[in-house]
């Protein structure tokens, strides 16, 4: 059955009005990148696992139904084993301290390679989530709004962060409209008999190949005339060109209240890395 | 019985925060040979029941039966709706995926195996059925052809797979009068020479009018009621409530009647209309209306 | 003023052959508040010229100047022309950058940086102008097609520009919402003065505007009021378009001696008129 839109939730911001959602996006973002960092750097199970709670509050702030965040990770599952056995196949430790369990040639399965390798899973894993999660949480104004904010030491010194960031905005704003596309795209040709539902991987394959061309130049049509009514109104790089804005962003005290929670986060998960055994 | 649906029911990103009731407890039937209109203003589930008829979504809930059989059994094969059911969607070029004319009109019949002669004239009929000329069109680039002319080489490939029944998806969506007029004669024609079953989809009446057999009138997923053109004329107030224009004809009856009050607001064309204002002013002659003596609603 | 003199354009690229210009030749001019429509088949070039007043497009050859200011300005005059000249395109999907509607509403006043207060002050305006304040935060992606082409013109008229062009904008609506933008944007010319300039194939659509332009194969054929337009049956058809059902009727009755009807009949309400008389 052709329905993509159910599947692929990535980049959906979810409008309902949770206090996650009302955030300054300012917060979000700063709050995010140090997540990601924090993310990136740790190797301790126990660490990550207050890092859990820590989501789990998050969550249930956010008011977005836990089933569909978990199913925006459906697509890549596959491709995390796949690289999760790839990685414990070939693990080589520095210190060469390692208990093999079971070993072919060149190919060796060990206690630490499966507990590394697991350790870069859930680290995709945790990073997958929050970076979903503030897309869920954050809306494309939000968004750009809070990136502008943040990054305008960069525009003040001549880097034109604005226009980076408007391009985000429009590449994720089409998201939902390109999805819808495919799917149109995809009944059109399977009610001609294309099955795409049949053959082996590389059939399968194959079979997207014609519905390429046909996005693409709609999506390059759709380019043209959104740049060209963005114009029309103004929108535009003439030197000296400042845009202004209508929203203020307000940081209050539920903002306070995350960013603090997050740095505490960050202190006693760092903390517990280096102490921890595992 | 082509197509029978009963107590149809669907919903889009189910299990989703985006869910959307699509169709709530439809029943209709298609019958053979004839022609079925399905109007109905955005979000009434037109583009739902279209993809259920060419098998491409699977209801929540209901039966789908195509000649008296169960489309979403497991031993129902679904070959048999690809090779009857043709669908002309709303935007050509999202069924239009190869190079040339020729390469996409031959796509059905390549696909069914059939051999290269039988193709090409295959290929030449359909394309001459819909007012291309084959030696010229059938190395055309698909990519470089006008919106007319796209619309035209996808009902082209449709006709190719020789189908029982067209499914018509607002084909005449964008089109210009003449674009449309050109369209709807096409229609006419096929439908008289091909002897084929014709399903029609639209958002407004205009189209169908004068070309449907039975009109079914859908509002939110559900059906508010059906009838032969002239009787679907009759519930010009729930029309409107609907926010589906009547037809040209009939709207300016309706805006006739504060002056002329014994005048039938069923009538489906310009002749039939002089006809009647000729019948109530009291001039001389007047073509007589056919079709059922249904008396127009009182507004 | 807008003003296009000897204007040719084509949209193929050099060396391409047998693409046959957009617009050929084109002369005329629009007055400050007039109500114009121009009519034509797909292809005849109407949304080609659209776009030359709005200045997308340069012509090939002649000029297009917007209140003196030729389109082939540089600098600060282009954007003068743009804020001047708003434009609204049949897929409001194409239009529309933001997330809410206050926002997109916003996008065209935040370009032209001015003020926080200003910018409210022109959203508030141009969300009253189309019944838009109850949907203020209201994510784009939810609403129907008819609301979102009201937030298209909302978006331009936040601008508050001198000439508003609207190519083809009811394709995707149909009925009574199509009908109640017409009216809107009517109204908009009626209240501020401003130009109104529609583009379309739908005969009905036309009645009520002051002028009407018809176009085929880039050319203008034919440039007068409703009535004087609407007369000319067999040109019409010649190029592909026709008049209402309505003018057909009229002149179908008046042959039969119903006199008391207008020689040229526009709406059904100038029917129902004339049939009174006759009674």
């Amino acid at each position: 059955m052709i329905e993509l839109s159910r599947d692929i939730t990535f980049g959906q911001y979810i409008n309902n009005g949770s206090q996650v959602a009302r955030m300054d996006p300012r917060t979000k973002l700063l709050c995010a990148v140090l997540l990601i960092i924090l993310f990136s750097f740790l190797s301790s199970f126990i660490a990550f696992f207050v890092c859990l709670l820590f989501c789990a509050l998050l969550q249930w702030n956010s008011r977005i139904p836990t089933g569909y965040v978990l199913r925006s990770f459906k697509p890549f599952l596959g491709f995390l084993v796949f690289i999760f056995c790839i990685e414990v196949l070939f693990y080589t430790s520095a210190t060469q301290n390692k208990t093999l369990l079971w070993h072919w040639a060149f190919l060796n399965v060990s206690w630490e390679g499966i507990i590394r390798s697991a350790m870069t899973i859930v680290r995709v894993l945790f990073l997958y989530y929050i970076t979903s999660m503030l897309l869920f949480a954050t809306s494309l104004v939000d968004l750009t709004d809070g990136m502008e904010a943040l990054l305008s030491p960069l525009q003040k010194i001549g880097i034109p962060a604005n226009a980076f960031v408007m391009v985000l905005v429009i590449a994720f704003k089409f998201v939902p409209i390109f999805v819808t596309e495919v799917e149109r795209l995809m009944k059109a040709q399977a009610a001609r008999g294309v099955r795409f539902d049949q053959g082996n991987f590389i059939q399968r394959t194959m079979k997207i190949a014609p519905l390429l061309v046909p996005l693409f130049i709609s999506g390059f049509k759709r380019a043209e005339t959104l740049s060209v009514a963005m114009e029309a109104r103004c929108y535009g790089g003439r030197p000296g060109w400042r845009r202004s804005k209508r929203r203020q962003l307000n940081f209050d005290r539920y903002d306070a209240l995350v960013l603090g929670l997050t740095l505490a986060l960050c202190l006693i998960t760092v903390v517990i890395n280096f102490v921890s055994p595992v | 019985m082509l197509f029978e649906m009963k107590n149809v029911y669907h919903t889009y990103m189910r299990g989703t925060p985006f869910a959307v009731d699509s169709l709530r407890g439809l029943s209709l039937s298609i019958p053979q040979g004839q022609t079925t209109a399905l109007v109905g203003p955005t979000k009434a589930g037109k583009s739902t029941i279209v993809d259920m008829l060419a098998g491409l979504i699977k209801p929540a809930s209901g039966t789908l039966l195509f000649e008296g059989d169960d489309v979403f059994a497991s031993s129902f094969d679904i070959e048999r709706i690809r090779s009857s059911v043709g669908v002309v969607f709303q935007s050509p070029e999202a069924q239009i995926f190869e190079e040339t004319v020729g390469k996409d009109v031959s796509f059905g019949p390549r696909r069914k195996k059939v051999p290269l002669a039988e193709s090409r004239r295959l290929v030449k009929e359909s394309l001459e059925a819909v007012g291309l000329d084959y030696e010229d069109f059938r190395s055309r680039y698909t990519y470089a052809l006008s919106g007319g002319q796209k619309r035209r080489v996808a009902i082209a490939g449709v006709l190719a797979l020789q189908p029982r029944v067209i499914i018509f998806d607002e084909p005449s969506a964008g089109l210009d009068p003449r674009g449309r007029r050109e369209l709807l004669e096409l229609i006419t024609r096929l439908k008289q020479q091909q002897n084929l079953s014709i399903v029609y989809v639209s958002s407004g009446l205009d189209d169908v009018i004068g070309l449907a057999d039975t009109i079914y009138v859908l509002d939110r997923g559900r059906l508010a009621f059906q009838g032969t053109p002239r009787e679907i004329l009759a519930h010009a107030s729930e029309l409107a409530a609907l926010d589906i224009a009547l037809p040209e004809a009939a709207q300016i009856a309706v805006a006739l009647r504060d002056t002329l009050p014994n005048i039938r607001t069923d009538v489906l064309n310009l002749n039939e209309l002089e006809a009647e204002i000729i019948r109530v002013e009291g001039g001389t002659g007047g073509i007589p209306l056919s079709g059922s003596g249904v008396s127009p609603e009182i507004l | 003023m807008l003003e296009v003199q000897n204007v040719t354009f084509n949209y193929s690229a050099e060396g391409e052959q047998d693409v046959p210009p957009a617009l050929r030749n084109i002369t005329l001019t629009i007055n400050e508040g007039e109500t114009v429509a121009i009519i034509g088949h797909n292809g005849s070039g109407k949304s080609t010229l659209a776009k030359m007043l709005s200045a997308i497009l340069k012509p090939n050859s002649g000029t297009v100047h917007v209140d003196g200011i030729p389109t082939t300005a540089r600098g600060e005059a282009i954007w003068t022309i743009r804020q001047r000249v708003g434009i609204v395109f049949q897929n409001p999907d194409d239009q529309l950058v933001a997330n809410t509607v206050i926002d997109d509403i916003a996008f065209g006043p935040e370009n032209l940086g001015l003020p926080r207060h200003e910018i409210e002050e022109r959203v508030q305006e141009a969300m009253a102008l189309l019944d838009l304040e109850a949907y203020a935060p209201i994510a784009i992606n939810e609403l129907s097609v008819g609301q979102k082409q009201r937030v298209a013109i909302a978006g331009v008229l936040a601008m508050r520009p001198r000439y508003l062009i609207l190519d083809e904008p009811t394709t995707m609506i149909s009925g009574q919402t199509a009908r109640n933008l017409l009216n809107t944007v009517f109204r908009l010319s009626r209240e501020r003065g401003i130009t109104v300039i529609h583009i379309t194939h739908f005969m009905h659509e036309v009645t009520s505007f002051q002028r009407l332009i018809v176009m085929d194969a880039g050319r203008v054929i034919m440039d007068g009021t409703p009535v004087n337009i609407f007369a000319r049956v067999s040109e019409l058809q010649a190029v592909g378009l026709d008049v209402p059902m309505v003018t057909h009727l009229g002149q179908r009755l008046r042959a039969r001696g119903w006199k008391s009807l207008p020689e040229v009949v526009l709406t059904a309400e100038q029917l129902k008129e004339g049939l009174a008389h006759a009674l």
